[in-house]
Protein backbone atom coordinates (compact mmCIF):
# COMPACT_ATOMS: atom_id res chain seq x y z
CA UNK A 1 0.00 0.00 0.00
CA UNK A 2 2.81 2.11 0.59
CA UNK A 3 4.39 1.90 -2.59
CA UNK A 4 1.67 3.94 -4.75
CA UNK A 5 2.43 6.53 -2.19
CA UNK A 6 6.44 6.62 -2.28
CA UNK A 7 6.22 7.25 -6.11
CA UNK A 8 3.56 10.02 -5.62
CA UNK A 9 4.97 11.47 -2.72
CA UNK A 10 8.24 11.62 -5.01
CA UNK A 11 6.56 12.79 -8.09
CA UNK A 12 5.28 15.56 -6.11
CA UNK A 13 8.71 16.48 -4.60
CA UNK A 14 10.38 16.89 -7.99
CA UNK A 15 7.55 19.08 -9.62
CA UNK A 16 7.07 21.26 -7.06
CA UNK A 17 10.79 21.90 -6.87
CA UNK A 18 11.14 21.86 -10.71
CA UNK A 19 8.21 24.32 -10.92
CA UNK A 20 9.76 26.57 -8.06
CA UNK A 21 13.34 26.00 -9.30
CA UNK A 22 12.63 26.99 -12.52
CA UNK A 23 10.88 30.53 -11.30
CA UNK A 24 14.23 31.40 -9.09
CA UNK A 25 16.15 30.27 -11.86
CA UNK A 26 14.46 32.54 -14.31
CA UNK A 27 14.84 35.70 -11.92
CA UNK A 28 18.43 35.05 -10.76
CA UNK A 29 19.99 33.64 -13.43
CA UNK A 30 18.59 33.55 -16.75
CA UNK A 31 17.12 37.30 -16.57
CA UNK A 32 20.10 38.82 -15.50
CA UNK A 33 22.78 36.00 -18.18
CA UNK A 34 20.02 36.97 -20.85
CA UNK A 35 19.54 40.65 -20.70
CA UNK A 36 22.84 40.67 -21.41
CA UNK A 37 23.93 42.14 -25.68
CA UNK A 38 25.75 38.54 -25.54
CA UNK A 39 22.60 36.89 -24.41
CA UNK A 40 20.45 38.51 -26.29
CA UNK A 41 19.85 36.12 -29.36
CA UNK A 42 19.53 33.18 -27.17
CA UNK A 43 16.74 35.05 -25.18
CA UNK A 44 13.81 34.01 -27.15
CA UNK A 45 14.62 30.27 -27.09
CA UNK A 46 15.82 29.88 -23.74
CA UNK A 47 12.44 31.98 -22.48
CA UNK A 48 10.37 29.57 -24.64
CA UNK A 49 11.76 26.31 -22.79
CA UNK A 50 12.01 27.67 -19.46
CA UNK A 51 8.05 28.16 -19.70
CA UNK A 52 7.44 24.85 -20.64
CA UNK A 53 9.70 23.28 -18.19
CA UNK A 54 7.20 26.05 -15.68
CA UNK A 55 3.85 24.87 -17.44
CA UNK A 56 4.54 21.17 -17.20
CA UNK A 57 5.70 21.12 -13.74
CA UNK A 58 2.22 23.24 -12.57
CA UNK A 59 0.66 20.74 -14.06
CA UNK A 60 2.71 17.47 -12.53
CA UNK A 61 2.63 19.54 -9.31
CA UNK A 62 -1.33 19.48 -9.22
CA UNK A 63 -1.99 15.73 -10.47
CA UNK A 64 0.30 14.27 -8.33
CA UNK A 65 -0.92 16.61 -5.11
CA UNK A 66 -4.69 15.53 -5.93
CA UNK A 67 -3.10 12.00 -6.28
CA UNK A 68 -1.51 12.15 -2.52
CA UNK A 69 -4.90 13.60 -1.11
CA UNK A 70 -6.96 10.68 -2.07
CA UNK A 71 -4.14 8.11 -1.19
CA UNK A 72 -3.98 9.45 2.18
CA UNK A 73 -7.75 10.25 2.44
CA UNK A 74 -7.96 6.74 1.61
CA UNK A 75 -5.24 5.23 4.13
CA UNK A 76 -6.45 7.46 6.79
CA UNK A 77 -10.43 6.83 6.72
CA UNK A 78 -9.66 2.81 5.75
CA UNK A 79 -12.61 3.60 2.14
CA UNK A 80 -11.52 1.85 -0.47
CA UNK A 81 -10.98 4.28 -3.76
CA UNK A 82 -14.29 4.78 -5.23
CA UNK A 83 -15.64 5.61 -1.47
CA UNK A 84 -13.10 8.17 -1.08
CA UNK A 85 -13.97 9.92 -4.56
CA UNK A 86 -17.93 9.66 -4.01
CA UNK A 87 -18.53 10.03 -0.95
CA UNK A 88 -17.63 14.04 -0.27
CA UNK A 89 -17.71 13.46 3.67
CA UNK A 90 -14.39 11.99 3.75
CA UNK A 91 -12.73 14.61 1.68
CA UNK A 92 -13.98 17.16 3.68
CA UNK A 93 -12.98 15.83 6.61
CA UNK A 94 -9.32 15.20 5.61
CA UNK A 95 -9.51 18.65 4.08
CA UNK A 96 -10.46 20.59 7.15
CA UNK A 97 -9.82 18.36 9.86
CA UNK A 98 -6.28 17.22 9.43
CA UNK A 99 -2.64 19.37 9.35
CA UNK A 100 -2.12 17.36 6.47
CA UNK A 101 -5.74 18.44 4.84
CA UNK A 102 -5.02 21.99 5.90
CA UNK A 103 -1.86 22.47 4.43
CA UNK A 104 -2.81 20.96 1.01
CA UNK A 105 -5.03 23.42 0.65
CA UNK A 106 -2.71 25.72 1.14
CA UNK A 107 -0.63 24.87 -1.33
CA UNK A 108 -2.93 24.47 -4.06
CA UNK A 109 -3.34 28.39 -3.26
CA UNK A 110 -0.37 28.95 -3.77
CA UNK A 111 0.13 26.50 -6.92
CA UNK A 112 -3.15 28.61 -8.42
CA UNK A 113 -1.59 31.74 -7.89
CA UNK A 114 2.14 30.57 -9.30
CA UNK A 115 -0.07 29.74 -12.30
CA UNK A 116 -1.68 33.35 -12.31
CA UNK A 117 1.49 34.44 -11.85
CA UNK A 118 3.19 33.03 -14.86
CA UNK A 119 0.67 33.62 -17.02
CA UNK A 120 0.71 37.27 -16.09
CA UNK A 121 4.55 37.09 -17.30
CA UNK A 122 3.85 35.54 -20.14
CA UNK A 123 2.02 38.56 -21.85
CA UNK A 124 5.15 40.19 -20.78
CA UNK A 125 7.34 41.01 -23.77
CA UNK A 126 10.61 41.67 -22.29
CA UNK A 127 10.37 39.71 -19.59
CA UNK A 128 7.94 40.86 -16.22
CA UNK A 129 8.73 43.82 -14.24
CA UNK A 130 10.09 43.98 -11.07
CA UNK A 131 7.49 43.84 -9.22
CA UNK A 132 6.38 40.70 -10.84
CA UNK A 133 9.54 38.66 -10.81
CA UNK A 134 9.45 39.68 -7.09
CA UNK A 135 6.53 38.06 -6.44
CA UNK A 136 6.94 35.05 -8.88
CA UNK A 137 10.40 34.59 -6.40
CA UNK A 138 8.37 34.85 -2.95
CA UNK A 139 5.19 32.42 -4.06
CA UNK A 140 7.49 30.39 -5.81
CA UNK A 141 9.77 29.96 -2.51
CA UNK A 142 7.00 29.44 -0.47
CA UNK A 143 5.47 26.49 -2.44
CA UNK A 144 8.43 24.85 -1.67
CA UNK A 145 8.95 25.51 1.80
CA UNK A 146 5.21 24.64 2.62
CA UNK A 147 6.29 20.97 1.88
CA UNK A 148 8.02 20.85 4.77
CA UNK A 149 4.53 20.84 6.37
CA UNK A 150 3.99 17.56 4.65
CA UNK A 151 6.62 15.51 5.86
CA UNK A 152 7.85 14.75 9.64
CA UNK A 153 8.29 18.46 10.16
CA UNK A 154 5.29 18.62 11.65
CA UNK A 155 4.31 16.92 15.13
CA UNK A 156 7.28 17.61 16.76
CA UNK A 157 6.91 19.34 20.17
CA UNK A 158 8.38 22.74 21.70
CA UNK A 159 10.89 24.94 20.47
CA UNK A 160 13.27 22.18 19.10
CA UNK A 161 10.04 20.99 17.19
CA UNK A 162 9.40 24.67 15.58
CA UNK A 163 13.43 24.85 14.50
CA UNK A 164 12.80 21.52 12.84
CA UNK A 165 10.09 22.86 10.78
CA UNK A 166 12.11 25.99 10.19
CA UNK A 167 15.18 24.36 9.27
CA UNK A 168 12.82 21.97 6.56
CA UNK A 169 11.35 25.01 5.39
CA UNK A 170 14.71 26.95 4.39
CA UNK A 171 16.15 22.98 3.26
CA UNK A 172 13.25 22.45 0.69
CA UNK A 173 13.86 26.10 -0.92
CA UNK A 174 17.64 25.75 -1.19
CA UNK A 175 16.74 22.15 -3.13
CA UNK A 176 14.08 23.75 -5.35
CA UNK A 177 17.03 26.69 -5.82
CA UNK A 178 19.86 24.28 -6.28
CA UNK A 179 18.39 20.93 -7.56
CA UNK A 180 15.27 22.68 -9.40
CA UNK A 181 17.71 25.07 -11.13
CA UNK A 182 19.67 21.99 -12.45
CA UNK A 183 17.06 21.28 -15.53
CA UNK A 184 16.55 25.20 -16.80
CA UNK A 185 20.90 25.26 -16.29
CA UNK A 186 21.27 22.12 -18.81
CA UNK A 187 18.59 23.92 -21.32
CA UNK A 188 20.48 27.28 -21.35
CA UNK A 189 23.36 25.46 -21.47
CA UNK A 190 22.39 23.31 -24.42
CA UNK A 191 20.84 26.34 -26.13
CA UNK A 192 24.23 28.13 -25.66
CA UNK A 193 26.15 24.94 -27.39
CA UNK A 194 23.98 24.89 -29.81
CA UNK A 195 24.67 28.42 -31.21
CA UNK A 196 28.35 28.24 -30.00
CA UNK A 197 27.60 31.59 -27.26
CA UNK A 198 30.19 30.28 -24.85
CA UNK A 199 30.54 33.97 -23.65
CA UNK A 200 27.04 33.34 -22.67
CA UNK A 201 27.42 29.46 -21.04
CA UNK A 202 30.54 30.99 -19.19
CA UNK A 203 28.36 33.70 -17.53
CA UNK A 204 25.56 31.42 -16.52
CA UNK A 205 27.83 29.06 -14.98
CA UNK A 206 28.94 31.20 -12.96
CA UNK A 207 26.26 33.26 -11.68
CA UNK A 208 25.14 29.35 -10.86
CA UNK A 209 27.99 28.33 -8.87
CA UNK A 210 27.55 31.12 -6.87
CA UNK A 211 24.11 30.80 -6.84
CA UNK A 212 24.63 26.78 -5.81
CA UNK A 213 26.89 28.02 -3.56
CA UNK A 214 24.03 29.64 -0.71
CA UNK A 215 22.22 27.10 -1.90
CA UNK A 216 24.30 24.08 -0.69
CA UNK A 217 25.53 26.18 2.50
CA UNK A 218 21.71 26.21 3.53
CA UNK A 219 21.17 22.32 3.03
CA UNK A 220 24.39 21.63 4.98
CA UNK A 221 23.04 23.69 7.68
CA UNK A 222 19.68 22.48 7.83
CA UNK A 223 20.85 19.29 6.72
CA UNK A 224 22.25 18.52 10.18
CA UNK A 225 19.75 20.19 12.21
CA UNK A 226 17.35 18.19 11.17
CA UNK A 227 19.49 14.94 10.83
CA UNK A 228 20.45 15.89 14.71
CA UNK A 229 16.97 16.22 15.75
CA UNK A 230 15.61 12.73 13.62
CA UNK A 231 18.22 10.43 14.08
CA UNK A 232 19.41 11.32 17.49
CA UNK A 233 22.84 9.38 17.37
CA UNK A 234 25.20 8.34 15.66
CA UNK A 235 24.17 4.58 16.55
CA UNK A 236 20.71 5.38 14.84
CA UNK A 237 22.05 6.66 11.91
CA UNK A 238 23.78 3.14 11.51
CA UNK A 239 21.73 0.88 12.96
CA UNK A 240 18.18 1.72 11.32
CA UNK A 241 16.52 2.05 8.46
CA UNK A 242 15.77 5.42 8.55
CA UNK A 243 19.75 6.28 9.09
CA UNK A 244 20.74 4.33 6.26
CA UNK A 245 18.33 5.94 3.83
CA UNK A 246 19.47 8.91 5.66
CA UNK A 247 23.29 8.16 4.49
CA UNK A 248 22.42 7.32 1.18
CA UNK A 249 20.96 10.65 0.63
CA UNK A 250 23.93 12.40 2.28
CA UNK A 251 26.17 10.24 -0.26
CA UNK A 252 24.18 11.70 -3.30
CA UNK A 253 23.93 14.84 -1.95
CA UNK A 254 28.33 14.93 -1.68
CA UNK A 255 28.19 13.56 -5.71
CA UNK A 256 26.47 16.48 -6.39
CA UNK A 257 28.45 18.74 -4.69
CA UNK A 258 31.73 17.23 -6.31
CA UNK A 259 30.79 17.68 -9.41
CA UNK A 260 29.66 21.14 -8.78
CA UNK A 261 33.19 21.85 -7.60
CA UNK A 262 34.58 20.21 -11.15
CA UNK A 263 31.94 22.23 -12.85
CA UNK A 264 33.22 25.45 -11.07
CA UNK A 265 36.97 24.72 -10.62
CA UNK A 266 37.95 23.34 -14.05
CA UNK A 267 35.11 23.35 -16.64
CA UNK A 268 33.79 27.22 -16.34
CA UNK A 269 37.38 29.10 -16.20
CA UNK A 270 38.10 26.67 -19.28
CA UNK A 271 35.13 28.39 -21.08
CA UNK A 272 37.63 31.24 -22.06
CA UNK A 273 36.03 34.49 -23.39
CA UNK A 274 37.59 33.97 -26.92
CA UNK A 275 35.09 31.63 -28.85
CA UNK A 276 35.64 29.63 -31.85
CA UNK A 277 38.96 27.49 -30.54
CA UNK A 278 38.11 23.19 -29.99
CA UNK A 279 38.85 23.39 -26.10
CA UNK A 280 36.27 25.63 -25.00
CA UNK A 281 33.38 23.21 -26.99
CA UNK A 282 35.05 20.06 -25.36
CA UNK A 283 34.76 21.82 -21.67
CA UNK A 284 30.84 23.25 -22.60
CA UNK A 285 30.28 19.47 -23.57
CA UNK A 286 31.56 17.98 -20.01
CA UNK A 287 30.21 21.08 -18.22
CA UNK A 288 26.27 19.83 -19.97
CA UNK A 289 27.22 15.98 -18.97
CA UNK A 290 28.03 16.80 -15.50
CA UNK A 291 25.26 18.62 -15.27
CA UNK A 292 23.13 15.77 -16.21
CA UNK A 293 24.53 13.27 -14.14
CA UNK A 294 23.30 16.39 -11.27
CA UNK A 295 19.93 15.92 -12.16
CA UNK A 296 20.25 12.62 -12.25
CA UNK A 297 21.69 12.02 -8.55
CA UNK A 298 19.11 14.81 -7.58
CA UNK A 299 16.26 12.42 -8.63
CA UNK A 300 18.07 10.25 -6.98
CA UNK A 301 17.84 11.93 -3.56
CA UNK A 302 13.85 13.09 -4.32
CA UNK A 303 13.13 9.45 -4.76
CA UNK A 304 15.57 8.55 -1.04
CA UNK A 305 13.16 11.87 0.29
CA UNK A 306 9.92 9.93 -0.52
CA UNK A 307 10.61 6.79 1.37
CA UNK A 308 11.96 8.51 4.38
CA UNK A 309 8.61 10.09 4.48
CA UNK A 310 6.91 6.96 4.97
CA UNK A 311 9.77 5.29 7.52
CA UNK A 312 9.65 5.89 10.93
CA UNK A 313 13.01 8.23 12.02
CA UNK A 314 15.27 6.78 14.37
CA UNK A 315 14.31 8.97 17.54
CA UNK A 316 13.53 7.23 20.37
CA UNK A 317 15.60 3.90 19.09
CA UNK B 1 22.47 10.01 -21.65
CA UNK B 2 20.62 6.33 -22.04
CA UNK B 3 22.97 4.27 -19.16
CA UNK B 4 22.22 7.84 -16.28
CA UNK B 5 18.46 7.26 -17.27
CA UNK B 6 19.18 3.47 -16.56
CA UNK B 7 21.41 3.91 -13.83
CA UNK B 8 18.33 6.19 -11.99
CA UNK B 9 16.21 3.81 -12.82
CA UNK B 10 17.89 0.78 -10.95
CA UNK B 11 18.78 3.67 -8.35
CA UNK B 12 14.92 4.55 -7.75
CA UNK B 13 14.23 0.43 -7.88
CA UNK B 14 16.71 -0.08 -5.10
CA UNK B 15 15.88 2.22 -2.76
CA UNK B 16 12.00 2.61 -3.17
CA UNK B 17 11.24 -0.95 -1.63
CA UNK B 18 9.18 0.68 0.87
CA UNK B 19 9.54 1.16 4.59
CA UNK B 20 7.89 0.69 7.91
CA UNK B 21 4.59 2.04 9.42
CA UNK B 22 3.64 3.13 12.91
CA UNK B 23 4.30 6.90 13.86
CA UNK B 24 2.28 7.92 16.73
CA UNK B 25 3.61 5.57 19.72
CA UNK B 26 2.45 5.04 23.16
CA UNK B 27 4.56 6.73 25.65
CA UNK B 28 3.30 6.94 28.55
CA UNK B 29 0.10 5.77 30.40
CA UNK B 30 -1.88 6.53 33.32
CA UNK B 31 -2.93 4.18 34.79
CA UNK B 32 0.21 2.38 33.54
CA UNK B 33 0.47 -0.38 31.32
CA UNK B 34 -0.20 -3.69 32.36
CA UNK B 35 -0.16 -2.20 36.18
CA UNK B 36 -2.35 -1.98 39.12
CA UNK B 37 -4.07 1.43 41.09
CA UNK B 38 -5.18 0.94 44.66
CA UNK B 39 -8.47 3.59 43.97
CA UNK B 40 -10.94 3.63 40.87
CA UNK B 41 -9.21 6.01 38.18
CA UNK B 42 -11.26 8.98 36.77
CA UNK B 43 -9.96 8.67 33.69
CA UNK B 44 -6.79 6.84 31.35
CA UNK B 45 -4.52 9.41 29.92
CA UNK B 46 -2.66 8.07 27.35
CA UNK B 47 0.84 9.71 25.98
CA UNK B 48 2.55 9.55 22.45
CA UNK B 49 5.51 9.96 20.64
CA UNK B 50 3.85 12.26 17.99
CA UNK B 51 1.28 15.28 17.48
CA UNK B 52 -2.28 13.68 17.40
CA UNK B 53 -5.11 14.48 14.82
CA UNK B 54 -8.49 15.04 17.33
CA UNK B 55 -11.10 14.37 14.45
CA UNK B 56 -9.20 10.60 13.54
CA UNK B 57 -7.95 9.50 17.10
CA UNK B 58 -10.42 7.25 19.73
CA UNK B 59 -9.99 5.30 22.57
CA UNK B 60 -12.14 2.68 24.14
CA UNK B 61 -11.98 1.21 27.39
CA UNK B 62 -13.62 -2.40 28.41
CA UNK B 63 -14.11 -4.56 31.30
CA UNK B 64 -13.55 -8.13 31.63
CA UNK B 65 -17.18 -8.55 29.60
CA UNK B 66 -16.21 -6.20 26.73
CA UNK B 67 -18.61 -3.81 28.42
CA UNK B 68 -17.46 -0.11 27.29
CA UNK B 69 -16.61 1.65 30.43
CA UNK B 70 -15.26 4.86 29.32
CA UNK B 71 -17.44 7.99 29.47
CA UNK B 72 -17.80 10.81 27.10
CA UNK B 73 -15.61 12.01 23.95
CA UNK B 74 -11.89 11.67 24.19
CA UNK B 75 -10.04 14.69 24.64
CA UNK B 76 -6.83 15.21 22.15
CA UNK B 77 -4.14 17.64 23.15
CA UNK B 78 -1.03 17.87 21.12
CA UNK B 79 0.23 13.85 21.63
CA UNK B 80 -1.97 13.41 24.60
CA UNK B 81 -5.07 11.85 24.62
CA UNK B 82 -7.45 11.50 27.72
CA UNK B 83 -10.92 9.54 28.48
CA UNK B 84 -13.21 9.80 31.27
CA UNK B 85 -14.24 6.54 33.14
CA UNK B 86 -17.72 5.79 34.60
CA UNK B 87 -17.19 4.30 38.22
CA UNK B 88 -15.13 1.33 38.01
CA UNK B 89 -15.42 -1.81 40.23
CA UNK B 90 -12.02 -3.97 41.47
CA UNK B 91 -11.27 -5.90 38.23
CA UNK B 92 -9.32 -5.83 35.07
CA UNK B 93 -10.27 -3.59 32.56
CA UNK B 94 -8.76 -3.35 28.54
CA UNK B 95 -8.01 -0.23 27.03
CA UNK B 96 -8.11 0.17 22.97
CA UNK B 97 -6.81 2.87 20.96
CA UNK B 98 -6.82 4.22 17.30
CA UNK B 99 -4.87 7.29 17.06
CA UNK B 100 -3.67 9.20 13.58
CA UNK B 101 -0.42 10.71 14.25
CA UNK B 102 0.10 14.71 12.29
CA UNK B 103 2.24 13.50 9.62
CA UNK B 104 -1.01 10.92 8.69
CA UNK B 105 0.20 7.71 10.00
CA UNK B 106 -2.28 5.42 11.91
CA UNK B 107 -1.36 3.18 14.62
CA UNK B 108 -3.56 1.11 17.15
CA UNK B 109 -2.53 -0.68 20.32
CA UNK B 110 -4.14 -1.72 23.59
CA UNK B 111 -3.14 -2.87 26.94
CA UNK B 112 -4.74 -3.52 30.51
CA UNK B 113 -4.61 -2.51 33.88
CA UNK B 114 -6.13 -3.47 37.49
CA UNK B 115 -8.03 -1.81 40.11
CA UNK B 116 -8.39 -3.10 43.44
CA UNK B 117 -6.04 -5.76 44.74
Amino acid sequence: MDDPLIFVRAVHFAATLTTAGVALFDAFIAEPVLRTPAGAELRATVVRRLRWIAWIGLVLTLLSGAAWLVLVAQSISDQPLETVLSDASVLHAVLLDTDFGRDWLLRLLLTALLAGLFAADLREKQGGGGFLKVAIVLVAASLAGTLAWAGHGIGGAGLPGSIHLAADFVHLIAAAAWVGGLLPLAFLLAAADRTSSVVVARAASLRFSAYGMVAVGALLLTGAINTWYLAGSTQALTATDYGHLLLVKIALFLVMVALATVNRLWLTPALAVDAGAKPEHNALRQLRRNVVTEIVAGAAILAVVAVLGVTPPGLGE
Amino acid sequence: MRTHIFVASVLIALIANGGAHAHAMLASASPPVGGSVGAAPRQVTLSFTQGLEPAFSSVQVTDSKGARVDAGKAQVSGSTMTVGLKALSPGTYRVHWHVLSVDTHKTEGSFSFRVGQ
